[in-house]
Order: C-alpha cells, then structure tokens, then sequence
C-alpha cells in the first residue's frame, strides 16, 4: 500500500481523474524491460563453495526473467486496460457516484452504466502453453503497479479512497463461481492490508451465489478495482454443465456494468471457451487474444534466453554454450521455457551431485528420459507435431487449431503462423538494423507487408507484437548477465 | 486501524448521513459491521443504547475527513444549533455522552422528555436536487433540527414520513438513504399537494435562523445567545425584561390564535388528503408552549423559551435586514 501522489498524466484526457493520476507514469519501453527483467546476483567465485551450498543456488535460476518483445507488448495491453477502465471511472464526477448508489440498493449485479461506461468495456486474454511464463511476466508485469494505493487529498479536498490497481485471481479448480468470488474476497481483503474482512463475513452468513455475485459488483466499484486479472482459465473446462458460460458471463458483466476490465490467462485448453459464445470472444479482443507460443529452433529469442541463463553455472568446470549445445536443448525443452531452465538446472544438479562437475550436449538429450521421464510423452509430442496427438494432450493443441475445428462448419479458417512469423521478422529486422542499418531498412516493409495479409486471413484473431509499431531497442537493453552482476 | 475509504461530506450532510452512505459502500452485510467500523465497538441495535464517546467516533472518522473533533462535531451535526441558542459551550463528556445522541440528527431533541424517537425529515425537493447535483440524496442537517418544519431552501414542508401511506423510516437500525420514493407504497412525496400548506411566519423564521446557525458552522464568538434570556428571568436581571412585557403576553396570545386557525386548517386538510398524514402538529408552537408548561427540566424549558422569544423579538423588529444581524449575532 502507497499513499498517492499525483502527477500530470501524459495523456491528456486523463486529467482530472485522482485514480489515473495516482498511477505510475506510461515507462518508455526501455525503462519497461528493464523493468520486467529480473537477474538475480551471480558471483563466480561461488563454482568454488561446497556442494550443497551450489545445489541451493540453483534454485536462483527460477527468478530469472529475461524480458522479451513479447512481454513488452503484454505490458503496453495491461497498460492500456488499466487506464481505459479508469477513463471512464472518476469518482469526482456526479454519473459516478449515481452509479455507486444504484448498484448499493438494487441488490443486483445487473445494472445499467452511465453512458460513458460503454466506450470503456474492455477485456484481454492471454493464452499459452504450460510453463511458457504466462503467470511469471503477468505477475512481473502487475509488480510494476502499487496493488492498493492510498487517496487522502486531492487539490486540497478530502478524499479517502482506497485504489485496488489490480486484483489477481485463480480459476478455482472446479471452475465454481461461488469459489471464485470467494477468493475475490479473500484477495480485496489482503489488498486492503486487513482494513476489511469480506471473507470472514461472508463465510459467516447464509448468503447464495447471487448475494456474492452482487456484492463482488459493488466492492469492485467501492475500491475502484483497475484490472481483475484471472488465472488458470482453464479449470473453466471442468465446471460443470454450463457452469463455465454462467462464470464467463458474470465476468463479462462485471465489466460492462462497472467498467472493470479483466484479463484472462489460460493454457491452449481454454481457448475452446472462446469458441462457443461469440459475445465472449469479442469482449476479450482489445487487444486481440494474446498468445505466447513456444520458441522455434531458430529464434532469436530463444537462444537469447539460453545466453542469459548460461551464466549462471555453478559446476566447477565451465561449460562452454555452442551451437550443439544450443540444439541440444531446444530438442530436449521444445522451446518451452520452464523446461528450457528445469533441463539446464537438472543437467547442473547431477553434474555437482555426481563430481563430474561439468556436462555435455549428449546428457542434455537425456536429461527429459533420465530425469523427468514424466515430462517425454508430451515433449515428443511436440516434437513430432503430429496432430493426432493433440488428442491425447488436449492442453497442447494451438488455439488456431481449436478454433479452426469451431469454423470448420462454416469454412473460414484461421492462420496464426503467419503473424507469429511477422513477430520474429521484426525481432530479426532490429537485430540485423543494429550490424548493417541499410539491411535493416531494406526489410523495414517486409514485417508489415506480412501482418496485413496476416490481418485479412484472420478475421478476429490477432497476436502478441502485431499492433506495436514502435518496437523496443531490445539490444539497448539487452540482458548483459557479467555486467549486471559485476554492479 | 485506518478505514480503507469514507465518503467526501456533500454540502450540509449529517454524520449519520455519512453513515449510511458508508455503510452502502463498504458492502457490509448488515449495520452491526458498519458500526463497528466506524466506531471500533460492536452494538446490540442500531447504536442508539450504547455510550461511545465522541473521541471515539471522532478518533476513526477525524483523520479520514481531515477534521479535528470540534470541526467534526461543528461540520455535521446540529449541536452548534444547541451551542449558539443555549450559550453554554460543550462539556463533551458529560453532554455528548452517546453516539446516538451524536447520531440522532435530531439532537439536542433528547433533553426534551416525550420526543424520544425522531424520524429524520427530508425535503422532496432537496431529494431531487441532490439526485441531479450529486447523484445520490442524503440527509440533510438543516432539516433535522426538531422546530425546524420547513426547508429553508425551498419553502415546503418538511417530512417525516410518506405523506402517503404513513411508514417511517429507521435509519439507525437500516442505516438507510434518503428516497423520493416511499419502500412500501412506491408514492412519490413530491407529488404530495399539501407540501406548501399552512406555513407560518413563525415556521419561517425558526428554519431560516436554524439554517444561518448551521451555515456558519463556527461557535458564536461572544457569549450573548438567547438562552441566557430565560436563565436571567428568574434572576431579575434586567436584560430579561423582554419576556415579562405585556407585549410578549400579547405574542403569546396571538401565537394561539394562528395556531387555532391552522388547526382548523388541518382539520379540512386531513379530510381531503390522507386521514393518516398529520403534518408536524407536534412541531408546532402549540406544542412548543405545551412542552414549555410540562417540562421539567430547566435547560430544556430554556430552549423552548427561547425560540418563543426569538419569535416574539423578531416579530416586534419588523424583520429588519438579515436575521442574524437583526439578533445581534456576530
């Protein structure tokens, strides 16, 4: 919690409301990598401690984040939501307070908003695989926002407010709306710094899933709620029959009768929810559905990330990071980061546990057969990118794909590929911008060339790093790991 | 522990107005919450029986209006009303004992014997100002003053309950807003044709003088108030002479002789409305004169007294200029 400061907002129909100028100022996409990245320290002389002190410093290779264009795109959308939703919520003007005292008394979730709430429903959804870094850059994201800040004054009058910026929850495992908003409440309350007890409340008294569903309503709008992000979407898919469209619909009215805006964060399973309601679909396309996929063989990005995390080695023999290394990996990790890191952290553990104190390209190919045979099935799933396995692992299925088999009756179809191949030309086209300027402006129309045919091919659908124009000098803040664990 | 939020005061608003306006906010379940949040301490009902002090109230409500006690009690209730007519500053401890005489918007009524339960009084027209200017109506503290009949704003009567079906509203058990639409008969009060009947230059001058105190909201800084007229009565002090002159026998009889005449009035406006509504007959002066006779106690006779002479004096001035300066009131 932080009392609020306000400042002169950059965008200028954002003056005048206390909730937009108490946040942070819009970060220049620099100062948001630099943000978003997260290096934990490193110091080389710790190859030389004993072993069980290195095997605990391994544990320093989950808090790394490396930031990517991709995440800075995440940013700029959970930005923009945040400030859209607060546009048309100032608590100073009278269409507000009117709203609040009618969704007091009406005991209902269904209430009609000011008419300058309709400009502002705004919702995203953010897709990927397991163990890409959804929840990670999301959270990392959300960090760079004070959760609660504190109003007393604003230009001399008194206004004691409290501000939630954002409210993260997760999809209860049975998918239940009673559950959801019960840890609503349990999340406010913690937001809040223990000034209320909603959940003690409302567990103490005999109240249905309406009663919550109204009450979350109001509290949203008391505590001006900025963004209400929720997790693991994908639990929706067990609720049972109907029960994933009634908690759909209840987000949606959230955001239509308060103006909260909501971010939705799922693996590839909860993309067929999208498919079934097109009112749904749209709703969650501000920013087009946002998809982190896994990286390719031949990504930049990639090997970006493998760069970053190399440096930290704590194996007494240095291992050297070539291009059979480099393949290695990515045929072992299928480019999923949270594999990318368990395999070089398991390949580091066995290497100090068993005295080799080094590893080779070889024991990384067996590191997913050796160490998490769990994980194989899926892996060689991807890596044989047959279909006909995506019905065994219904999580891995690209959301194209899904969505493809919805429009299969009509006979539209959906290309993300091509978008996805636009992101890493654009990645590639600042990269070579950087060694031969004249080369880089010469494939300047290529990306965009390729994003509007992409655009017609896709009727609704749009990716991460399609709308960004302004692209981020990645290699001005590219992670230098010596550097920063030199200061 | 802070409060997480607390409504900003509307021009005029009551404590207990902001009350319930937080208690609507904050999506407590029932009022038990709500005062126990903004007072620290649970009640059995409504709050009206217990003996919370003020420094209480004043400790969890000062800080998030940016108000010391004084201004607390000065900004939103109608105890400067008290201060200004009795003359006698505030013993806190002793006078302001109870959160629901703080509470009660009817306060000081409390000192009269009879006149326990006061309803609040709201004006249909400030309802629907409020809703247009604010987008929510509130209780107002210019209204709630117990000899306070009309809106010194707008003129017409002020209403206790629904000129229609009779029903009241508890605001300290529910907490409850303002509405221009009744909860049990859905009648809208502003449709009421009898709400500018029968006003008296007496119930104008007692709401207009009420409405100057309370928009100063400052004490008075010299210590003449008209309180200290009854108390030198008794005394022989020759300031109190007024009230002992033919002239104010003669108001006297003449202020029952406009309340006979409005009474039967009342008679022919109760045949043509509704037979339940009985338009502030308590607060009349007939009521004050019969109060004064049967009270006992001398503070509260002496604010009775008061007004009465307040009445009479304004009545001989020929309403001279404004109303505080016609009394002498700094």
């Amino acid at each position: 919690m932080i009392s609020a400061i306000y400042r002169r907002p950059e965008v200028f129909e954002h003056q005048g409301n206390p909730l937009l100028e108490a946040l942070p100022p819009i970060l220049g996409n620099g100062e948001t990598l630099d943000l978003l990245t997260n290096l934990p320290p490193y110091y080389p002389n710790e190859r030389n401690h004993s072993q069980e002190l290195r095997i605990h410093y391994l544990d320093r290779l989950y808090d790394i984040i490396q930031a990517q264009p991709e995440h800075l795109q995440i940013a700029t959308v959970v930005s923009r939501l945040i400030r859209h939703g607060y546009k048309s919520r100032n608590p100073l003007l009278r269409d507000y307070s009117a709203h609040a005292y009618q969704l007091a008394t009406l005991d209902s979730e269904f209430v009609t908003p000011p008419p300058n709430f309709a400009k502002c429903r705004s919702g995203a959804y953010l897709t990927g695989l397991s163990g890409i870094g959804k929840t990670t850059i999301v959270e990392r994201i959300l960090a760079t926002y004070p959760q609660t800040i504190v109003h007393e004054k604003y230009h001399d009058r008194q206004f004691t407010q409290s501000q939630v910026v954002w409210l993260k929850l997760d999809c209860p495992h049975d998918g239940s709306l009673k559950q959801l908003c019960l840890s609503f409440f349990s999340a406010l309350d913690h937001a809040l710094g223990g000034a209320t007890d909603y959940y003690g409340q409302i567990t103490k008294c005999r109240m249905g899933v309406e009663g919550y569903v109204t009450l979350m309503t109001r509290l949203c709008h008391t505590y001006h709620i900025g963004l209400l992000v929720i997790d693991e979407l994908q639990h929706l898919t067990e609720a049972p029959r109907g029960g994933e469209k009634k908690t759909l619909n209840f987000l949606l009215n959230l955001m239509n009768s308060i103006g909260v805006p909501i971010l939705l964060l799922g693996t590839f399973e909860s993309a067929s929810i999208f498919s079934k309601t097109f009112r749904n679909a749209r709703r969650v396309s501000f920013a087009g559905p946002l998809i982190i996929d896994r990286y390719s063989k031949d990504d930049p990005r990639f090997r970006l990330l493998i760069e970053t995390i190399w440096h930290y080695q704590w194996t007494k023999q240095p291992v050297v990071l070539d291009d059979k290394m480099i393949e290695a990996i990515y045929e072992s990790s299928q480019g999923i980061t949270d594999v990318i890191v368990n395999i070089y952290m398991l390949n580091q553990q066995f290497a100090i546990l068993d005295s080799k104190e080094a590893f080779t390209d070889g024991d990384v190919r067996k590191a997913i057969s050796n160490h998490c045979p769990i994980l194989a099935p899926a892996i060689n799933a991807l890596r044989s990118g047959d279909k006909k396995c995506y019905e065994q692992f219904r999580e891995l299925e690209p959301p194209a794909d899904q969505w493809n088999r919805a429009l299969s009756k009509s006979g539209q179809e959906i290309d993300l590929m091509g978008v996805n191949d636009t992101l890493v030309e654009e990645y590639m086209q600042r990269i070579d911008s950087e060694a031969d300027p004249q080369k880089g402006a010469a494939r300047a129309g290529e990306p965009q060339e390729i994003a509007e045919q992409g655009e017609s091919q896709l009727n609704t659908v749009q990716t991460v790093g399609r709308r960004d124009t302004q692209r981020p000098d990645l290699d001005a803040h590219m992670f230098r790991p010596t550097e920063r664990a030199k200061r | 522990m802070r409060l997480p939020f607390f409504p900003t005061p509307f021009p005029d608003e009551t404590l207990v107005s902001l009350f319930c306006r937080y208690h609507f906010m904050s999506g407590n379940i029932s009022t038990t919450e709500t005062y126990q949040q903004l007072t620290g301490i649970a009640y059995s009902w409504g709050g009206r029986n217990s003996a919370t002090s003020l420094e209480a109230i004043a400790a969890r409500i000062g800080p998030c209006l940016l108000m010391s006690t004084d201004e607390l009690v000065d900004s939103l209730t109608i105890a400067p009303l008290h201060h200004w007519l009795i003359g006698k500053p505030f013993e806190r401890k002793s006078e302001i004992m109870g959160l629901g005489q703080i509470l009660n918007m009817s306060w000081p009524v409390r000192m009269i014997p009879d006149r326990e339960s006061v309803s609040p009084r709201i004006c249909p027209v400030c309802i629907c100002k409020d809703e247009e200017m604010f987008g929510v109506a509130y209780w107002h503290r210019e209204h709630q003053h117990c000899y306070t009949t009309i809106c010194p704003t707008h003129g017409v009567r002020l209403l206790d309950s629904c000129p229609w079906c009779g029903s009241r509203q508890n605001i300290y058990t529910q907490l409850c807003l303002p509405s221009i639409c009744c909860r049990w008969c859905g009648e809208r009060a502003d449709r009421f044709s009898g709400l500018t009947d029968d006003v008296t230059w007496f119930e104008e001058l007692v709401s207009e003088l009420s409405s100057s105190i309370l928009r100063r909201n400052r004490r008075p800084s010299s210590d003449w108030t008209l309180g200290r007229a009854e108390s030198r009565i008794g005394h022989g002090d020759p300031q109190a002479s007024l009230v002992d002159t033919p002239e104010f026998v003669q108001f006297l009889q003449m202020l029952h002789m406009e309340i006979a005449h409005i009474d039967a009035q009342d008679e022919q406006a109760r045949n043509c409305h509704n037979p339940r509504w009985n338009p502030f007959q308590r607060f009349r002066a007939e009521f004050l004169m019969e109060s004064l006779r049967s009270c006992e106690r001398p503070r509260a006779r002496g604010y009775l007294y008061s007004w009465l002479v307040l009445g009479f004096a304004y009545r001989r001035e020929q309403k001279t200029g404004s109303i505080m300066d016609a009394f002498g009131f700094a």
